[in-house]
């Protein structure tokens, strides 16, 4: 491993001289040629964002025209390279196969207009890759698609992409066929090389594409087999003949021909044999032959542990790490140490495991096998093997479990934590830190009186802890939250008996600082803004806190202006603004000194959250009516979004300001171009979701607003909304790619957002908020909807329990009509809540009483079931449907809108049943005991019945 | 024979209120059974100071682990044990334990079929045998498979456990009189004066399920000052005598002993018990007095149970079930004493959320009768 590092500091130096040339870079000589070879190797190093460092330094060259058109070529190939990275981590199936269909054409243009570059060759040879990923993007997509009619446009779509790969190979390896062995052509030889190997693996990689039972996958397989055995033929002394044995080797797995895919990869790992060893026995291989036998190990210890035969497998890859120099930095090295780690879970030597897992974090202590390491730790707790994992690893599983959202695996984590650290030498710090972690995920749950406990446990079991004090001030977090909402002595006086003891504790903790203010905040939540802005003045200079209680000052005041504005009283609002304004802005010069003298992280943390507070305090004086200077509002906050960059939170409350101060400026355009604009020049938006939620909620609401004024205006207001759509979804994005920052609650409303403006597309009535009775006139515009059933899928998935967020996904499921799935969500919902009585003899009154809605959604269930049935032919789901509709009708008002739904869909599943009599007889019931042509059925369900009843007439003989 | 529901609804509810059967129960659930094999031949204990024993196991006995040439170990200081080659073993204690239990049965018969195969194991098998059997309602045959395990390991580590088991059967079976018997009779051929203390928590359990705290009361007494026990016996002593007192009427005394429960160094469900005992008091006076801070401190006593001292899989969850159940109901008793309407719904909201959680992780718990 030291020469790996060694190897690496080399290379990250040779980067720190290149980078600040890159950086100047004025012309082509200083970036030239060589770079395209540098950014290359930059990104196959893992360095993708210097990588696109350089990439980006070249279009800047190019569009001043300064660039070699050779290199900018060359970025291009890389550039390709890297989005299908990009793609390749996309967790949205649709948009990676999407992104990964435009790289693949935007290579195939590559070649087609540079087909005698180097760039041009290479980008060819590496098509495959990108055919393959596609290939796995479908085959993923395939699985999770449940709609007959996407299934087969993605199967369509899947083999028109790998035909077309495949007919370009050969129809290349035709043109070459001669041409290579007439003299001089030699690099025709080698293009016919590259194609023929590309073939077997892109007839390998279209296998896959196919179920193991399916006749396709199997012809493939035999083709790529028989095209590799050709290549060996003719190149059989090339490395690349090796890679091809490599395949050959997979094949055989596909094919279940196990001992023929054991002696293709035991084939490439015997090419190390031609190599010299060392005093340990190591064969000095060259890197690329490493990566390949790593590559083989690697497919034989999985395969040997998929076989039952875990022992052999850990002899395969212990094989593979002591005979191979430095195998961590061959190209699966540390993924053999990784299926080395389950092949000793799977043999039952869980301490061995336990120690692979280890060194598996050693070497990449931040990368995805320290995460995999850690993976297998978690493996282990709470097994029988439970034993042999160390508090402090039990911690770090725990940690990276919270990390990813996995709270219920937290806490069992820490439990385990607990137990273990007991009679460590620093089972304080174990227990105070697991305590505190357990007390972060309730709070996450907003169970704060749980969370309040633990955190005052951590204290109370675990004083000298490293995260004791910590534990004390969140728990004065959670009573002032609970103070906040309930208003109860009980929990004030937990919270400043916590904050006593913090600062009487350790007075230099961060929250230490602020619970000396508490007294005069406690004053301002209770609305007695001129008593708190006194106490606040009342902190002498010098004294800890004295810029924030400046601060603290100025927004008393500013909050008895807005309590005198509503009072309606401006001139006394606006005297109280005018004096906030004077006290803030020398607030804030004080806070610039204060912060010119202190090192300390902490300090000038809490000095930088008072200077947010004393900015966003400004600003809001400025949009005030009663002062009305909305173009102050922008000059205070410009480069604020710089400043503030790391805080999401308040890049939120700078957007909010700016768009209420352009709003009332009537430039919400401009809001919206600077935002963009600021979306385009930063790659990661994670910091703009809160302002992105903004302006969603500003366009949302002028959409409102332009209908209000003059309802003919739908196309002003639909395209407010499909641009809020947008902005909505990026103000959520960060939450689904951290599950542990997803706040529930907002995941949900923007489902429900989106949902309702889907609604709105497609023409859905206004009183209406269910996919029952409607029907699209045109082609449904089912983006909202998607995204929308996508967010309630993963709200539902992180709370459980929350029922209204059930019937969300169930009903925008319905909406897309992708009915089997819908019918399963609501099935789920219905497994939870039990709206029939436990004898099922009709609905549980308390919980109709408790869940109202859960009403309206048992009928849609049961026509997600009729649907279903219909189109699956299911007599079963038909027959579910049926019982649904039956006790809704039993259960519900008569010629109540739900009934009149319930009692039509009660007919029409007995019709589509074929149980034509039984049809007859309730519409003509139907007709009798409500009026004639069903005069009294909501609006929409008339012309329905009459229909019905038509249809049920052709089927029954009248006599 | 089938356990009928409410049955099993009364003795789980006598389980859990008094908690004393989980004296020794957690000398079998608290303690990882087996773990993995070490590569010596020899045994490791986990010590709960940190420590390690290195020792070769000849027997489990009901109070303490005794090794070849080794002192013996009280199951108080057991954290974990790591058999030595025992992968086959792990493997079928792994799946009982994760509640795979059909899995877990065959791979014990076919383990049974190794002559070979040692004491220790055999034990561990027989009574997670009688286990999986009392878990899948098979009352009959558990009670066999429990008098199966006090013949054939005598004092062994789980014979407490095989006298509950079969006390447990016979009340299932409406037979009180046959349970008391029962456990009368195992007392008597204890042999053993520590070990008849420890069975007699579980005639406790059964005199207190019937009311007579008086009767039970003595046998507390008897298990919180035994000599020879393990301490867990102690402590479910002292947990059943301040129940008792707080059923005689004698709140004070009950919330004393429970307080001085709750600072020592007891097993997780002892804890529990102590701070669900505390919740019951407090709770029970703030309804009385209509005072909401003294429900919310009651409340903050059931949540001990939930969060901190939770269960982990495999061990005892009738405490957490009634910490669950009783923080339920704190929150619905706020709920109908506070005057505000958004605070009313808020708490009655999370008392909601509670007792859903609760049926989610129990749906056949007992508790969930006692809450609206």
């Amino acid at each position: 491993m030291q020469m790996d590092v060694m190897k690496r500091l080399a290379f990250v130096g040779a980067l720190v001289f290149a980078t600040p040339a890159i950086a100047l870079a004025q012309s082509s000589a200083i970036l030239g040629r060589d770079d395209g070879a540098f950014a290359r190797q930059l990104y196959e190093r893992g360095w993708t964002d210097l990588a696109e460092g350089v990439i980006k330094a070249y279009e800047k060259l190019d569009a001043e025209g300064k660039a070699d058109p050779l290199a900018v070529l060359d970025m291009q190939a890389i550039g390709l390279d890297l989005r299908l990275d990009v793609a390749r981590r996309d967790s949205d199936l649709v948009r990676r196969k999407q992104v990964i269909t435009e790289v693949i054409a935007a290579k195939e243009k590559l070649v087609s207009e540079h087909p005698r570059t180097q760039v041009g060759r290479d980008t060819r040879d590496n098509l495959p890759d990108a055919y393959r990923m596609l290939g796995e993007s479908l085959t993923a997509a395939l699985a999770k698609e449940s709609d007959p009619a996407k299934v087969t446009t993605l199967r369509e779509e899947g083999e028109a992409a790998f035909a077309r790969a495949e007919t370009g190979l050969k129809e290349r390896l035709a043109t070459l066929k001669e041409l290579r062995i007439e003299e001089n052509q030699a690099a025709a030889d080698v293009q016919y090389m590259n194609a023929l190997f590309n073939l077997g693996r892109t007839h390998y990689f279209h296998s896959r594409f196919y179920p193991a039972a399916d006749p396709k996958r199997g012809q493939l397989l035999a083709s790529a087999i028989s095209t590799f055995e050709d290549f060996s033929l003719d190149y059989g002394d090339r490395l690349l003949n090796v890679e091809g044995m490599y395949y050959i080797g997979l094949c055989y797995k596909s094919m279940s021909q196990y001992d023929d895919a054991f002696e293709r990869w035991d084939y490439v790992i015997s090419v190390r044999e031609g190599y010299e060893q060392d005093a340990q026995g190591r064969y000095d291989v060259m890197p690329e032959v490493a990566d390949l036998i790593s590559r083989s190990a690697l497919q034989k210890v999985l395969l040997l542990t998929e076989t039952g035969k875990p022992q052999e497998a850990i002899e395969a890859a212990d094989d593979f790490w002591t005979k191979i120099p430095d195998p961590a930095t061959a190209g699966s090295g540390l993924a053999v140490l990784a299926a080395k780690a389950d092949a000793q879970l799977a043999a039952n030597d869980a301490g061995s495991a336990g120690d692979t897992a280890r060194q598996l974090i050693a070497l990449d202590p931040s990368g995805p096998w320290g995460s995999r390491g850690r993976e297998v730790l978690g493996r282990m707790i709470g097994g029988a093997s439970g034993a042999s994992i160390g508090p402090e690893e039990i911690l770090r599983v725990a940690q990276t479990d919270f990390g990813q959202g996995k709270f219920d695996q937290t806490l069992d984590d820490v439990q385990h934590v607990l137990q273990a650290a007991k009679g460590d030498a620093k089972e304080q710090d174990y227990g105070s830190s697991a305590l505190y972690l357990m007390g972060q995920v309730y709070a996450k749950r907003g169970w704060f009186h749980e969370a309040s406990l633990v955190f005052d446990t951590a204290f109370e079991l675990y004083p000298r802890g490293a995260d004791a004090p910590n534990a004390i001030a969140a728990a004065m977090d959670c009573y002032a939250r609970l103070n906040r909402d309930e208003k109860r002595p009980f929990y004030k006086s937990r919270q400043k008996e916590r904050g006593q003891s913090l600062t009487a504790k350790y007075p230099t903790h961060p929250a230490a600082a602020s619970v000396q203010l508490g007294e005069a905040r406690e004053l301002v939540a209770d609305g007695k803004f001129v008593e708190a802005a006194k106490l606040f003045q009342g902190v002498p200079p010098g004294a800890v806190g004295y810029e924030e209680a400046e601060v603290g000052a100025g927004n008393a005041l500013y909050r008895q202006g807005i309590a005198l504005a509503a009072d309606k009283k401006p001139a006394e609002a606006k005297a109280a603004f005018t004096q906030a304004e004077t006290t803030l802005k020398k607030a804030m010069a004080d806070l610039a000194t204060a912060k010119s003298k202190s090192l300390d992280p902490a300090v000038l943390a809490r000095y930088s959250g008072a200077e947010y507070t004393a900015l966003m305090t400004l600003a809001s004086i400025y949009v005030q009516d009663a002062v009305g200077r909305p173009e102050d509002v922008l000059k205070t906050l410009e480069g604020a979004d710089e400043r503030f960059a790391n805080d999401s939170k308040g890049i939120e409350g700078i957007w909010t300001l700016r768009i209420r101060a352009q709003e009332k400026l009537g430039k919400l355009e401009e809001a919206i171009t600077q935002f963009d604009a600021l979306l385009v020049k930063q790659s990661d938006h994670t910091g703009l979701a809160g302002a992105a939620g903004v302006l969603a909620r500003a366009l949302d609401q002028r959409a409102l607003d332009i209908l209000k004024a003059d309802a003919s205006k739908t196309e002003a207001a639909d395209s407010s909304w499909h641009k809020a759509v947008g902005y909505y979804l990026l103000s959520v994005q960060p939450q689904l790619d951290t599950r542990a920052n997803a706040k529930f609650a907002e995941l949900e409303a923007v489902a429900k957002r989106l949902l309702e403006i889907g609604m709105r597309f497609n023409g859905v009535a206004e009183e209406s908020n269910s996919f029952v009775g409607w029907r699209s006139e045109k082609t449904a515009d089912t983006q909202a909807w998607e995204k929308a059933a996508q967010l309630y899928e993963v709200v539902v998935e992180l709370d459980p329990a929350n029922y209204r967020a059930r019937i969300g996904y169930g009903r925008a499921l319905g909406f897309l009509a992708r009915w089997k799935d819908a019918a399963a969500a609501y099935a789920s919902l219905f497994d939870q809540e039990k709206l029939l009585k436990p004898d099922k003899s009709g609905f549980n009154p308390e919980v109709v009483s408790n869940r109202p809605e859960l009403v309206n959604a048992y009928l849609e269930w049961g026509v997600c079931e009729a649907e279903t049935g219909l189109l699956e032919k299911s007599a079963d789901r038909q027959a579910r449907a049926s019982e649904i509709f039956d006790k809704l009708v039993a259960n519900t008002l008569n010629k109540s809108p739900l009934w009149w739904n319930a009692k039509y869909h009660q007919i029409r599943t007995l019709y589509e049943r074929g149980m034509y009599e039984p049809a007859d007889v309730g519409i003509g019931t139907l007709e009798r005991v409500t009026a004639k042509d069903f005069a009294d059925a909501p609006t929409g369900l008339k012309a329905l019945l009459i229909a019905l009843r038509t249809d049920i007439s052709k089927k029954v003989v009248k006599r | 024979m089938t356990l009928s529901t409410s049955t099993m609804v009364k003795n789980r509810l006598l389980l859990a209120s008094f908690s004393v059967v989980g004296a020794i129960a957690c000398l079998g659930l608290g303690v990882p059974s087996a773990s993995a094999q070490t590569k010596e031949d020899k045994d490791v204990v986990q010590l709960r100071d940190g420590k390690s024993a290195s020792l070769s196991i000849e027997s489990e006995n009901w109070d303490a682990i005794v090794g070849k040439g080794s002192p013996p170990i009280s199951w108080d200081n057991v954290q974990a044990i790591s058999y030595a080659n025992a992968p086959e073993f792990t493997k079928a204690i792994d799946a009982f334990n994760a509640g795979n239990y059909d899995s877990a049965l065959t791979q014990f018969e076919a383990l049974k079929e190794d002559a070979k195969l040692r004491k220790v194991f055999k034990q561990q098998i027989a009574f997670d045998t009688a286990l999986a059997l009392a878990e899948n309602d098979k009352v009959d045959e558990a009670i066999a498979a429990y008098q199966d395990v006090l013949k054939t390991y005598p004092k062994g580590r789980y014979h407490v456990r095989a006298v509950d088991g079969i006390a447990n059967g016979l009340i299932a079976k409406n037979d009180t009189a046959g349970a008391m018997k029962a456990v009368d009779a195992a007392t008597a051929d204890a042999g053993d004066p520590a070990l008849a203390t420890a069975i007699g928590l579980v005639k406790a359990r059964l005199l207190v399920a019937q009311n007579k705290y008086a009767e039970a009361k003595p046998l507390f007494v008897a298990a919180s000052s035994a000599q020879g026990a393990p301490a867990s016996v102690g402590f479910e002593g002292q947990l059943g005598q301040a129940t008792c007192l707080f059923q005689e009427g004698n709140a004070a005394g009950a919330e004393t002993a429970f307080r001085s429960l709750t600072k020592v160094d007891a097993p997780k469900h002892v804890l529990a018990g102590a701070w669900n005992g505390l919740g019951d008091i407090l709770s029970d006076q703030g309804r009385k007095k209509k005072d909401i801070d003294q429900l919310l401190d009651a409340l903050y006593c059931y949540l001990r149970g939930t969060t901190v001292y939770a269960p982990l899989a495999g061990e005892s969850g009738l405490q957490y079930e009634r910490a669950l159940a009783g923080s339920a109901l704190c929150f619905g008793y706020v709920s109908d004493l506070e005057p505000n309407k958004d605070r009313k719904k808020l708490y009655s909201d999370r008392a909601n959320e509670r007792k859903e959680l609760l049926k989610k992780e129990f749906p056949t718990s007992p508790f969930l009768k006692l809450l609206r």
